[in-house]
């Protein structure tokens, strides 16, 4: 009988958690006289994909969508590249791991807010402002920690003597991690590197200070513009803030199961 | 042990060239690059009188952070960071202690909850508090629909001075408290059911357990993520920026967005700057207060 109770606080939560994404979804596809009204209902009477044409076509939601894509793959293989061989090194030393990956976790003390203005004058000075790789470069701030973080506890599942035994066989440092620790921490590296794709896909500061024009500008930037214009087309916004949420809410459960075992295990052992 | 004897190994091996040093380099340097000079650029500049649209910077000292103290919106930004990083970091601690120990009590599908809770968390701050604007709209948004059917007066959520900062710090709460949830579930998660049959077996009520056997079990997790979010919440600008743009008037401008302010709308870098210096400095000196009070009493226990 108490069951029941929890059942439903957890019915409850799932809408509070949930319903700003249902209504996100059922304004996107309501017309907008149903959706600009006094008497809005849980259930769209009419469906129509008006909003979806719109914001793809007019609002040019199209290129912002290639740009982010760009800049997040640059940025998960930027950060995977530097912070494989880093991770694998602090889950190997004998001393100072964890005195490293807290000079690392460091960074998040400053908020990135503060590193704007003189990551906006480094851009510039490389003349990079308006392109892919200045975003990239800015994402690198918290992709690596926040990589180095994860991938140095997925090291450390690997057990030493696997690399003992490809020394011992005559395998070179370069052979060992192609044929032996790469694949087995690769499901591991994978999940790192989606997240930071997510990461890089949400980020909005420095992508959005970054960029100047259409060309280089991200969906997050794209859509604050929208914001700032005073647009009340709120079944528009609504089909844009969709159509944002779609490729990371597929990476997300895709992922989920792996990420949430990495993020909490960090947190667990600290 | 084990460890050390293999690095030996390795190096023993011939490839010296990839010892840990080399290994760490390149994302050392990378950090380095993007994060360690541009911060002590930001030091720099704090010492100077420079616009964007100035011919020149002119080094004025210390006298930026002499302004600072005499600038009264930097107080109240300042009172206004700490009461936004208060509320919102209790109001998830509460919400995901909450959450977690009823996501551990109703054991079938917890995977699923699991995941579909920490859905906010993941996705972009644009597009949530895109959702959360349209649905507080004065006329319109569905809440206000709601309160009026319910025969309350509406309210102007994010124009109204004396609801706004709790709105703001609601919606940042709804945003954040996900990640307290998967958190302490896998510290719940990590505590052996025996001790709890033990416990029932003596006895030992619902309440008794939580707060003799849960709580003290969870406390490092807990002080682990409350650190980590006083940490990143006083230094968080998306919501706010999205929400209110610090408005109306000065009621929800916090430290990060009056930066941004001085930086990008005033052109006043080098005060952006001493604002900058001034906020890592409260935030390291929080970090380094709160980290030493848990430990140091986490010792003498």
């Amino acid at each position: 009988m108490r069951k029941i109770y929890w059942w439903l606080l957890l019915l409850l939560l799932m809408v509070f958690v949930l319903f700003p994404f249902y209504w996100m979804i059922v304004s996107s596809i309501k017309p907008t006289p149903d959706v600009l009204t006094l008497n809005p209902t849980l259930i769209p009477k009419r469906v129509t994909f008006e909003h979806y044409g719109f914001s793809w076509y007019q609002m040019n939601l199209g290129r912002f969508f290639g740009n982010s894509f760009a800049i997040a793959i640059g940025t998960t293989f930027l950060a995977l590249l530097l912070t494989t061989p880093a991770s694998y090194a602090l889950s190997r030393i004998p001393r100072g791991r964890n005195l490293a990956l807290l000079v690392f976790l460091l960074s998040y003390i400053i908020p990135p807010v503060a590193l704007l203005t003189p990551l906006y004058f480094v851009m510039t000075k490389l003349r990079l402002v308006d392109t892919y790789l200045a975003v990239v470069l800015s994402h690198a701030t918290f992709g690596i920690p926040f990589c180095l973080w994860l991938q140095t506890t997925y090291f450390d599942g690997i057990p030493v003597e696997l690399d003992e035994a490809a020394c011992t066989d005559g395998a070179s440092f370069l052979q060992t991690m192609r044929y032996v620790i790469l694949p087995v921490a690769l499901p591991g590296l994978v999940v790192s590197g989606l997240f930071v794709f997510i990461l890089s896909w949400d980020e909005f500061l420095f992508a959005y200070t970054f960029t100047s024009s259409d060309a280089s500008r991200t969906i997050t930037a794209g859509l604050f513009q929208f914001i700032g214009a005073n647009i009340v087309q709120w079944g528009d916004l609504m089909a844009s803030a969709t159509l944002t949420t779609v490729p990371i809410g597929i990476i997300f459960f895709l992922i989920q199961k792996w990420l949430i075992e990495g993020l909490t295990a960090g947190a667990v052992k600290g | 042990m084990t460890r050390r004897r293999s690095v030996r190994k390795i190096r023993r091996g011939g490839v010296g060239l990839y010892s840990p040093f080399w290994l760490l380099l390149p994302a050392s340097l990378m950090i380095g690059f993007i994060l360690v000079i541009p911060l002590g650029y930001t030091v720099y500049l704090s010492f100077f009188k420079e616009n964007l649209f100035a011919r020149s910077p002119i080094f004025v000292g210390i006298k930026n952070y002499g302004v600072l103290f005499k600038d009264k919106i930097f107080w109240i930004s300042f009172r206004q960071s700490a009461i936004f990083t208060l509320g919102s970091v209790s109001g998830e601690y509460l919400l995901g202690l909450g959450s977690a120990l009823l996501l551990y009590k109703s054991l079938r599908g917890q995977t699923i909850w699991r995941a579909l809770i920490l859905f906010p968390w993941v996705v972009p701050i644009i597009v949530s508090t895109l959702v959360w604007k349209w649905m507080l709209t004065p006329r319109y948004g569905i809440i206000n629909n709601l309160i009026v059917n319910l025969g309350l007066p509406s309210k102007f959520w994010l124009g109204d001075p004396k609801v706004v900062m709790p709105t703001v710090i609601f919606i940042n709460i709804w945003r954040s408290f996900p990640f307290f949830t998967i958190v302490i579930l896998a510290g719940l998660q990590a505590i052996s059911l025996d001790v709890l049959e033990a416990a029932s077996i003596d006895g030992a009520s619902g309440w008794k357990k939580f707060r003799y056997i849960i709580l003290p079990h969870i406390r490092g997790i807990s002080a682990t993520v409350v650190i980590l979010h006083i940490i990143l919440t006083f230094g968080h600008f998306d919501t706010i920026w999205f929400l209110t743009r610090g408005g109306p008037s000065t009621f929800t401008e916090v430290l990060p967005t009056y930066m941004y302010r001085q930086a990008f709308m005033f052109y006043e870098v080098g005060y952006a700057s001493t604002l900058a210096v001034w906020t890592v400095a409260i935030i390291a000196t929080i970090t380094v207060f709160l980290y030493y009070t848990f430990y140091s009493s986490k010792r003498s226990r």
